[in-house]
């Protein structure tokens, strides 16, 4: 409930903002609400900005629980989806079903290695994983920018993207939500997203190696004293935090755009923190945060077109809000402290 | 004559709990006054009401016969009362002069006096007896030093009221001689001190008068030489204690459970030193010892060797059956104070509550609902977050945890710190019963009082060798205390 | 290639490098040293080098650029005291949202400013610093490291840090220490944010920081929360970032490195550092606690 009330605040505080552009924020607000929810188009592209956003909350929380802050999902993704392309741009003849199985295990694979390299660091080096997944995230942009404009670029495009990938790589053909949000993005993925959630919720409350991770987090050392080696638990949580993150390249390179594009995420892992938050990292209220986030940064896209002064960039000044209008909860004590006083 | 200070009718509350109820006492200038009491029963917190630290929602404090009214430390310290806390207020890594410097008052961005104050502090370490290296490093100095840091910080302020709060749980027996050499000298120069504390001995040994809290209340005030250890124990508790019980040793010779031969560990700071040590089923082995003298290695090395590497640990430990241990600092290595009383119960026993990948967590709760109620663990609650609980409560699921896992070895380190009379006496029995059932049990404990009470014999540990042993016949508190500060 | 000239050049470019560094490591300094985590350097950096840059074009003035700056870090560490302090909000979450909240800010303002959301307008070549900002910079550690370690007030922010109970208990309030300490290191981020826009270059360009508020707090780490050994990081992290412009183009053995490798030299050099020789580096005791 609290959870709720910060996210309404940190969206009021944002629009509030709008007033020193000249705007009325009730004008901003319908803008919003019009242009993530207004047509089937406009839904469609809200729900293939949830998707990633599902993976990359999910990624951010599995650290958390681990006691471990993944600000690297942005490079673990980025990663993956890379690879994901590389797959399908250089292994063209791999038949149907198993390319697609392919492109994404790789993917995995390369995000799990991102987030294996934080975890292994931090687990035996002690270096602090919010730095080590920054810098990573420098990286991994570094690297996949160079194979995707050198090794693989676009023959066809001058946009900094990869080639295109096989068809055999595609599942469209397959895909009923793709055929329900024509022209958009939007593709099966979020299904395979929503199950993902719902497996990585049993996973962490119905299973040992769930409570294990939880414990670890909760409080390492009295985890390592019962018999549980924290250290391989911190490695394991951010590999799969990697590997979390890493499933974006399914919605992003399998299900729609068939390429890597370089900046085709609005900071996706980023995003992901605040939908991570406001669902208390809880994976099946993830599924929902996600998809408010999602309609948010849908709404913002529009704002570039519908007034003079507001851009997209606004998206962000209403991310941060939220997070602090629910991380910083201490407002409620610091009221009722000040009232008492005054 | 009036008093030095007089509490009249103070209350205080925290929420629901009432922590002071109309305590009214007086303590007499120039006078060692001992307030005593169980954990919990109000002493510190009144404490912290003479040193401005808490607000009393009752009642006054006369000093001197004037009232006064504290809002925070520094119009406690201005009207020259200090207090020696039970966890020292010092930083490791700056100097003991520096520690000092840090209580006085001056202009922010005024360079620090480190020249004349040092001079300053010397003279009045060697007029009240308290002498330390002020340009050392509080890390590197004893923990007897380090409180004289702490009381020459309040001398260095002409206080004249020094309250201490347990200030002989962390030192060797020799420490205390000295520090109470020290204090008569502070009370024959005319100061007031008031010193907390459980150990009714020293109460006996120190002070002029003694005040005795109950559950928030207070109970007695008197003359020390009109009371008695029995009388004092008997206002504390309430009823009479037990006594510790008669036992004959059963212990069975001819299974050894853990055997330790020529154990030597280096953890840098503290050292293991050619540890043998052999532990029978049904014998309990108190290890005694002022803390950080290797009791930290013997647990490590006890409990995860694996994080040792071949150069740091020598020797050999032998374990027939399985162990379980009470960890020394419950809140740091023994359960997730944020996590549900289910789940703290289910830490380090997934195996038994799994099925398949899955946890039977219906099963898990069923059986904590029933070990809460068996080991009385309050309230009863499975669902609340354990960090709610008392430290009583807590260290007793610790010890469900450990003795419902039926483990031949016991490690039982520190088992009862920071917990209340009742839990104790439980705790203790705890222990015994698994021992009567075939058990062999490590007890590691800085109390001697516990020692003694549980141990079929002690050995003590100082600069991390085995510098003594003493039957449970043998058992006297002069010389296992003497062998404690290293003077076997 | 001559030599001695190339040596001098590299010089001067990890001096110059090394200015944004230097005073945003100095900026985590104060705030870590009083307990409070900082991962919000790099916003605040991003909004003095904003601030500067736009105040100092319209004065036309470097300096002018610079007061500016110090007003919008020290406001905005403030607001993140406020939040930390306060509120009691979790640090690094709090700080990775400054930065976002920054990043969505500063395009908001310019749009309003100048109708655009990229660069702001530069300073004539003769209007910015030519060399002042580095002096200060050093000025800057060397009146830490004396202030730290000689005065009441330094002793404060130590044991505010290190054991804030101690600190309470003689007297001083452990939130009013902080709340100065962390207000001065956005004053401090700022001005490396400032440097950014009114030395290396002459305009606020969109997120030019490019993680150099993390690469500060890296250095801040690497050099044990210590200011002359942070200094010291914050010159090899800078070396590293000038290596790398100089290598951009170079051909080895007939190759050409790709510009992406060495533009991530800087970061490499980071993680390396962070998980070499972190081991024995002691955080202050109650860093991060509430």
């Amino acid at each position: 409930m609290k959870r709720i009330f910060g996210f309404l605040l940190g969206l009021t505080l944002a629009l509030l903002l709008t007033l020193f552009a000249g705007e009325n924020p009730w004008n901003v607000f319908t803008i919003l609400v019009r242009s993530a929810f207004g047509s089937m188009y406009d839904l469609g592209l809200t729900l293939s900005y949830t998707t990633p956003l599902i993976f990359c909350g999910l990624s951010v929380a599995i650290g958390f629980h681990a006691g471990l802050f993944n600000i690297g999902a942005e490079g673990q993704m980025t990663m993956a989806v890379v690879t994901a392309a590389a797959v399908g741009v250089l292994f063209p003849q791999v038949p149907f079903p198993l390319a697609p199985i392919l492109a994404v295990l790789a993917a995995l694979a390369a995000g799990g290695l991102w987030g294996w390299i934080a975890g292994w660091l931090r687990a035996e080096r002690g270096s602090h994983e919010v730095i080590i997944t920054i810098m990573m995230n420098f990286i991994a942009a570094g690297l996949a920018g160079w194979f995707a404009l050198k090794i693989i670029p676009n023959p066809e495009s001058q946009n900094p993207e990869t080639a295109l990938i096989s068809p055999n790589y595609m599942f469209k053909d397959y895909d009923l939500i793709a055929r329900l949000f024509p022209d958009t993005p939007a593709n099966a993925s979020l299904i395979f997203a929503i199950v993902i959630a719902v497996l990585m919720w049993i996973f962490l409350w119905k299973t040992a190696w769930g409570f294990k991770l939880r414990a670890v987090g909760a409080n390492p050392e009295a985890a390592h004293r019962s018999g549980i080696s924290e250290k391989k638990v911190q490695i394991a949580a951010m590999t799969l935090a990697g590997a979390l993150a890493g499933f974006v390249a399914l919605s992003e390179v399998v299900g729609s755009a068939g390429q890597y594009r370089i900046g085709f995420s609005p900071d996706y892992g980023f995003i992901g923190i605040a939908v991570a938050l406001m669902a208390s990292n809880n994976p099946l209220g993830i599924i929902v945060s996600a998809f408010l986030m999602g309609a948010l940064h849908k709404g913002a896209s529009d704002l570039d077109l519908e007034t003079s002064t507001i851009t997209r960039d606004f998206s962000r000044i209403i991310q941060a809000l939220v997070i602090l209008g629910v991380v910083a909860q201490g407002y409620w004590e610091w009221f009722k402290h000040k009232r008492r006083k005054g | 004559m009036t008093a030095a200070v007089e509490f009249k009718g103070i209350s205080k509350y925290f929420g629901e709990v009432r922590a002071n109820s109309d305590i009214s006492f007086s303590v007499a200038r120039g006078s060692i006054h001992a307030i005593v009491g169980e954990n919990g029963a109000g002493k510190s917190t009144a404490m912290k009401i003479l040193f401005g630290m808490y607000r009393p929602d009752a009642g006054e404090i006369l000093l001197n016969g004037q009232p006064v009214e504290f809002s925070s430390p520094i119009d406690a310290m201005a009207a020259k009362v200090g207090m020696v806390h039970q966890h020292f207020m010092l930083a490791e890594p700056y100097t003991a002069l520096d520690n000092i410097l840090l209580q006085q008052k001056g202009s922010a961005f005024a360079l620090l006096p480190r020249k004349e104050q040092a001079q300053r502090i010397n003279d009045i370490a060697d007029r009240y007896g308290f002498h330390v290296d002020l340009n050392a490093k509080v890390e590197d100095l004893s923990v007897g030093e380090q409180q004289r840091i702490e009381i020459l910080k309040i001398l260095s302020q002409d206080s004249d009221i020094l309250i201490l709060d347990e200030p002989t749980a962390v030192l060797t027996p020799q420490e205390v001689q000295d520090l109470f050499i020290n204090l008569r000298k502070l009370k024959s120069e005319g100061k007031t001190i008031l010193i907390i504390t459980h150990k009714l001995k020293e109460v006996m040994a120190l002070s002029d008068a003694v005040t005795v809290f109950r559950a928030g209340r207070m109970v007695e005030s008197k003359q020390t030489r009109d009371t008695s250890i029995e009388d004092l124990a008997a206002l504390m508790v309430g009823r009479r204690m037990q006594m510790p019980e008669e036992r004959v040793s059963t212990i069975d010779e001819s299974k050894t459970l853990l055997s330790i031969e020529n154990l030597s560990a280096d953890l840098g700071t503290h050292k293991l030193r050619n540890i043998n040590l052999n532990i029978k089923s049904r014998e309990i082995v108190g290890v005694a010892g002022v803390e950080g003298n290797g009791q930290d290695v013997l647990i490590r090395c006890l409990l995860d060797p694996k994080s040792l590497s071949k150069n740091s640990m020598t020797g050999n430990i032998q374990r027939q059956g399985s162990l379980q241990a009470f960890p020394e600092d419950r809140l740091r290595f023994g359960v997730l104070p944020s996590r549900p009383v289910y789940e703290n119960f289910l830490l380090g026993q997934e195996h038994r509550f799994t099925k398949g990948l899955f946890l039977k967590t219906r099963e898990l709760i069923a059986r904590t609902r029933e070990i809460m109620k068996t080991y009385d663990i309050r309230p009863h609650d499975e669902h609340l977050a354990l960090g709610k609980l008392s430290g009583g409560n807590q260290q007793k699921l610790v010890v469900a945890r450990a003795l419902t896992q039926k483990p031949d070895i016991i490690l039982a380190a520190q088992p009862t710190r920071g917990v209340d009379i009742g839990a104790i006496e439980f705790i203790h029995n705890e222990i015994r019963k698994s021992r009567d059932e075939g058990a062999g049990v490590l007890l590691i404990s800085s109390e001697l009082d516990e020692l003694m009470a549980l141990s079929d014999r002690i050995v003590v540990l100082y600069k991390g060798q085995l510098v003594a042993e003493f039957k449970r016949s043998d058992f006297n508190e002069t010389s296992l205390g003497k062998a404690m500060g290293g003077g076997h | 290639m001559e030599t001695m000239p190339w040596i001098l050049a590299l010089t001067l470019a990890t001096l110059r490098l090394a200015t944004p560094l230097i005073f945003a490591s100095m900026g985590g300094l104060m705030s870590e040293r009083s307990g409070v985590v900082n991962v919000a350097l790099e916003g605040f950096m991003l909004m003095g080098a904003f601030a500067g840059a736009v105040v100092g074009y319209s004065y036309a003035s470097a300096w002018a650029g610079w007061c500016a700056a110090l007003i919008a870090g020290l406001a905005i560490g403030a607001l993140y005291a406020f939040f930390v302090i306060e509120l009691k909000a979790d640090q690094i979450i709090t700080g990775m949202a400054f930065n976002l909240l920054v990043m969505g800010l500063i395009p908001f303002i310019t749009k309003i400013l100048y109708s655009s959301t990229g660069s702001t307008p530069a300073l004539l070549v003769e209007d910015r610093f030519t060399f002042e900002p580095l002096l200060l910079a050093i000025a800057l550690v060397a009146a830490i490291s004396f202030w730290m370690y000689r005065t009441r007030s330094g002793l404060w922010v130590l044991f505010a840090g290190e054991h804030p109970e101690a600190l309470t208990a003689s007297g001083v309030s452990v939130r009013k220490v902080r709340w100065a300490a962390v207000t001065l290191s956005g004053g401090f981020a700022a001005f490396g944010g400032a440097s950014l826009s009114l030395f290396l270059a002459s305009s606020y360009s969109p997120l030019m920081t490019g993680g150099r508020g993390f690469m500060a707090l890296a250095a801040l780490i690497f050099g044990k929360w210590k200011p002359v050994p942070a200094l010291a990081a914050c010159i090899l992290f800078a070396f590293a970032d000038a290596i790398q412009i100089r290598l951009q183009g170079v051909k080895i053995g007939g190759i050409e490195i790709p510009v992406q490798f060495v533009q991530i030299l800087p970061y490499i050099v980071t993680i390396i550092a962070l998980a070499g020789f972190i081991g024995k580096s002691r955080a202050p005791k109650a860093l991060g606690h509430q």
